[in-house]
């Protein structure tokens, strides 16, 4: 089986996904099986079809598709293939997780899910493959904005949806017409020709046409990946208004198509249009624009009680990370210093490392997320509380997706944050600009930090849940448990296995023809599977390895244990002491509002204010074809 | 020798960091007029905690991981650091981005451990810790910056000595820094606001007792010694001598001067509101930015 047929087999299985939903309808069991199945089925060839690229061997593959007069160009390389791999993985967890998800939720409706969902993982394959920004280009973000629109809006009753999803809808609209709008100022454009072809006849043009072509499309996938302040209209209501599968791909991937817009138009195009490309300019707009995004997305969040708004805020934080690599490692590579022009491709790894991780951990935290909406039915953080003693599996994969994006020591997130940030110190160090975006970048990571402190802190450790919904709660079904398994052994993988990661990108980046950074120089990067150093000649400039953190932790925690427990103390379970005249009950609780509110007060000119939480079992929400006014 | 120089680490800072802390409540009793206790007395104080019975008001594993790794994880920063300015073992796979993560993990394991007490006594303490941290740490990074900048180099001990590699603006600037950071570094007042006794009762360590008590006491203590070493390593630098007992003798006695400073301040000051010292943190991290500037400008 060539790779272009089993590209082919992968949009047959979903079209066949689509369909069925269609015919089925009803039959709800027979529904999700194989809506499931087929979902399953076309990540799995998806799965194949990228190792087959990235594997021994490989080479990337091109071919035109005609549709009527139009040719359409797809190119699946390296670096899409990279992209495809993420998505498949995301999906497959997203869909095992719908399987008990949607069954609560939608009671028998839920076939318009099944319907749409095949379209829009086509969709955002469709983005990660065509090489054009005319038809093919169209083809794929119409399918997948329409389909993610409709995602949006079926997630939560109509009432409070439809406003969020039209938002999203017109904002993708104004970044589709930006994008497809900038290959007509390359001078003798045709509508369909490949981005190589655009990048060529841009550097035929005038220098107002290229910086101009370089700043619709920057707004452009700036728009969608959300750059402030396009992230903040319209991704924190789209995200917390999709049911919490559809956001993890949203956040996952849908982002990352934005960035991966970013990587294909700053580092591809712009090597063959030449000196119509200002990586200067451009190098500087990315880390100026990548570091608002980071700290004002980040310090957002921290203001959220709504569970699903704070991910989505610190999604776009996240995404400035990546922004940011971005632009240091285009400056990086236009310095005159020797060894900041070899850092640039190991930033440039780091973003994409970043990508990844941020990929698979953000869409494993809005799944917990999910977990917490099934088991509480409630997205208030102020209403939640000691989850830890009732759902101790969600607990405890919560702690480490948690402690993953807060970047601490042994996980993916320091592993992508310490590439980004060490060399981004090593390349930057006589350039005020980048050293000083380091550091914020750095300041940043404790904000991150307290932002998945009060997170898992207020929802599975502290008190009180039982008591402010006054239901019981149980531990979600295992299919919902396994999904987030599935990612996080993956999570941990690109924490304890960093060489693998990087060389795996670094294969991926040599199978993209005309990559901006391939002839940067040297290799700095190097290491074991377990560890990475960054060497200059014979001087070791920086180096980590989670492995060897992990163990010494490890190893100091027994001796800790060994000394605290040396005189065989015993335990005793006992109340929380409250000064001894009250007991621990439903005022006597330490509320998500009153978290950290000196510093969001210090911080008000940040912006995002939390707006007042309002559940789907709310009466004011519930959607106007119920009955009223029957209560006589 | 570059192993055995963790262990030198990890023993005398374990060692030091109790009687440290009995320099500081002797003094402290001194300047109230009161006779204080024995030197010895933070040595007999883990002892006893060590045979108390551990009581659990929070019922769930946070609660009781948290001190544990909250102790070994100070260590393990610890057990990072070039003592006497030379690089030990760890160093061929660490740098200061690990010994900054190192020390705000062990701030986190204890916030997660007082959150998951489930008093909201503690979780006030837990609260304003957090945002301690989040002003202060990057100071700390910025320090260790610095010395990057300088060198160009991202290991630990690079770090460390690029600071007073040559005593321009920058220099001077930081040092001053570190020195208005120093009691906040170290928890005590004007900004012992996270703990404040008479006001939310110890915060994070309120429902702690016996043994994990007893671990959580020796981390801040470890954690006051850690950052009175980094003063004194950092910009004193070029008066200790080459030999390494010396060296070492000389840092002690400084680090013994900088904790009577700390005692000093201290025992004077009446304690900061929360969003007073917000202000104060955030004037010092736009002085260590100015710094860091300068560094990067060659001054």
């Amino acid at each position: 089986m060539t790779i272009l047929s089993g590209f082919w087999l992968f949009w047959l299985s979903l079209l066949l996904a689509s369909f069925l939903a269609l015919i089925l309808k009803k039959k709800t069991n027979y529904l999700r099986s194989a809506g499931t199945l087929l979902l399953c089925l076309s990540c799995l060839i998806l799965i194949l079809i990228s190792l087959s690229i990235l594997g021994k061997g490989g080479s990337p593959l091109e071919f035109e598709v005609k549709v009527g007069s139009f040719h359409l160009p797809f190119l699946i390389d390296g670096l899409s293939a990279l992209f495809l791999l993420l998505l498949s993985v995301l999906t497959l967890a997203s869909v095992i997780f719908s399987l008990d998800f949607v069954k609560k939720y939608k009671g028998d409706e839920f076939w318009k899910y099944y319907l749409i969902l095949p379209l829009f993982i086509g969709g955002l394959a469709g983005l990660l493959t065509v090489d054009d920004l005319g038809p093919g280009f169209t083809l794929a973000w119409q399918l997948m904005v329409i389909s993610s629109y409709l995602l949006i809006r079926w997630g939560r009753p109509t009432k409070v949806s439809a406003r969020p999803a039209l938002v999203y809808l017109l904002f993708m609209e104004a970044a589709w017409l930006m994008i497809t709008g900038s290959a007509f100022l390359a001078k003798g454009y045709i509508f369909g020709d490949s981005l190589g072809t655009v990048g060529l006849k841009l550097a035929q043009s005038g220098p107002w046409q290229a910086i101009l072509f370089f700043s619709l499309l920057f707004l452009g996938f700036g728009i969608k990946t959300g750059v402030f302040p396009f992230g903040q209209w319209w991704i924190p209501d789209a995200y917390s208004t999709a049911w919490p599968q559809v956001s993890s791909l949203l956040a996952g991937l849908l982002e990352k198509t934005g960035v991966f817009g970013l990587i294909r138009i700053f580092f591809f195009v712009a090597k063959s249009s030449g000196a119509a490309f200002n990586p200067d300019l451009w190098g500087k707009v990315l880390v100026v624009a990548g570091v608002i995004t980071l700290f004002i997305g980040t310090v957002q969040a921290i203001k959220q009680s709504d569970y699903l708004r704070l991910l989505a805020y610190s999604s776009i934080g996240q995404v400035g990370y990546i922004i940011f690599a971005l632009g240091s490692s285009l400056l990086a590579w236009n310095s005159s210093l020797p060894l900041a022009k070899s850092l640039a491709s190991v930033i440039f790894i780091a973003a994409v490392y970043h990508s990844l991780n941020h990929g698979i951990f953000k869409g494993l935290l809005f799944l917990l997320g999910g977990n917490l909406l099934y088991a509480t039915g409630t997205r208030d953080l102020n209403r939640l509380g000691g989850l830890l003693s009732v759902m101790p599996v969600s607990g405890f994969l919560a702690a480490i997706a948690s402690y993953s994006i807060s970047g601490m020591p042994a996980s993916s997130g320091f592993v992508s944050k310490w590439l980004m940030i060490s060399s981004n110190f090593l390349a930057g160090r006589d350039s005020l600009l980048l050293t000083l975006s380091g550091i914020v970048a750095l300041f940043t990571a404790a904000f991150t930090l307290a932002c998945y402190v009060k997170f898992f802190g207020l929802a599975f450790t502290s008190a009180g849940a039982s008591w402010k919904l006054k239901r019981s709660i149980k531990e979600v079904p295992w299919k919902l448990l396994a999904s987030e398994i599935f990612l996080t052994v993956i999570c941990l993988s690109q924490a304890f296995l960093p060489m693998g990661y990087v060389k795996l990108i670094d294969r991926s980046l040599g199978l993209s023809s005309g990559f901006l950074l391939s002839e940067a120089g040297g290799d700095l990067l190097s290491g074991k599977m377990f560890s990475l150093k960054i060497h200059d000649g014979q001087s070791l400039l920086a180096a980590t390895s989670p492995l060897l953190m992990l163990f010494l932790i490890v190893l100091l925690a027994f001796l800790a244990y060994w000394f605290s427990r040396s005189a065989h103390p015993a335990e005793t379970k006992v109340p929380a002491w409250l000064c001894g005249y009250q007991d621990l009950n439903l005022n006597n609780v330490y509320a998500d509002r009153h978290v950290f509110s000196d510093l969001k007060k210090f911080f008000w000119w940040t912006g995002g204010s939390p707006k007042k939480v309002i559940d789907d079992n709310d009466p004011t929400v519930l959607p106007d074809s119920q009955p009223k006014g029957e209560v006589e | 020798m570059k192993v055995v120089a963790v262990f030198v680490n990890l023993i005398y800072f374990l060692l030091l960091a109790p009687f440290l802390e009995g320099v500081m409540r002797k003094l402290t009793a001194w300047i109230q007029s009161r006779k204080g206790p024995p030197l010895y007395q933070p040595y007999l104080d883990l002892l006893k905690l060590l045979g108390k019975e551990n009581l659990n008001s929070g019922g769930n594993w946070a609660f009781r991981l948290a001190p544990i790794l909250s102790f070994s994880s100070m260590l393990a920063a610890i057990a990072l650091i070039p003592l006497t300015g030379q690089a030990n073992i760890l160093a061929h796979s660490s740098d200061l981005m690990t010994l900054i993560y190192f020390l705000t993990l062990s701030g986190f394991c204890l916030l997660v451990g007082a959150l998951g007490s489930g008093n909201p006594f503690a979780a006030v303490g837990a609260s304003r810790e957090m945002m301690t941290t989040v002003m202060l740490e990057p100071v700390l990074a910025m320090l260790l910056i610095l010395g990057t900048v300088r060198i160009g180099n991202f290991s630990l001990s690079a770090a460390v000595s690029g600071v007073a590699v040559s005593r321009g603006g920058s220099y001077f600037l930081m040092l001053v820094v570190y020195l208005l950071a120093l009691q906040a570094f170290a928890a005590r007042q004007p900004f012992d606001i996270a703990e404040a006794e008479v006001e939310i009762l110890e915060g994070p360590y309120m429902e702690y007792s016996g043994p994990n008590y007893a671990l959580l006491r020796y981390t801040l203590n470890l954690k006051r010694m850690f950052y009175a070493w980094l003063l004194v390593s950092c910009f004193l630098s070029f008066i200790l001598p080459a030999n390494f007992l010396f060296s070492l003798l000389l840092q002690t006695v400084l680090i013994i001067v900088v904790f009577v400073l700390i005692s000093l301040i201290g025992a004077t000051h009446p304690r900061f509101r929360i969003d007073q010292a917000l202000k104060y943190y955030a004037l010092l991290l736009i002085l260590a930015l100015i710094a860091v500037g300068l560094a990067v400008k060659g001054w």
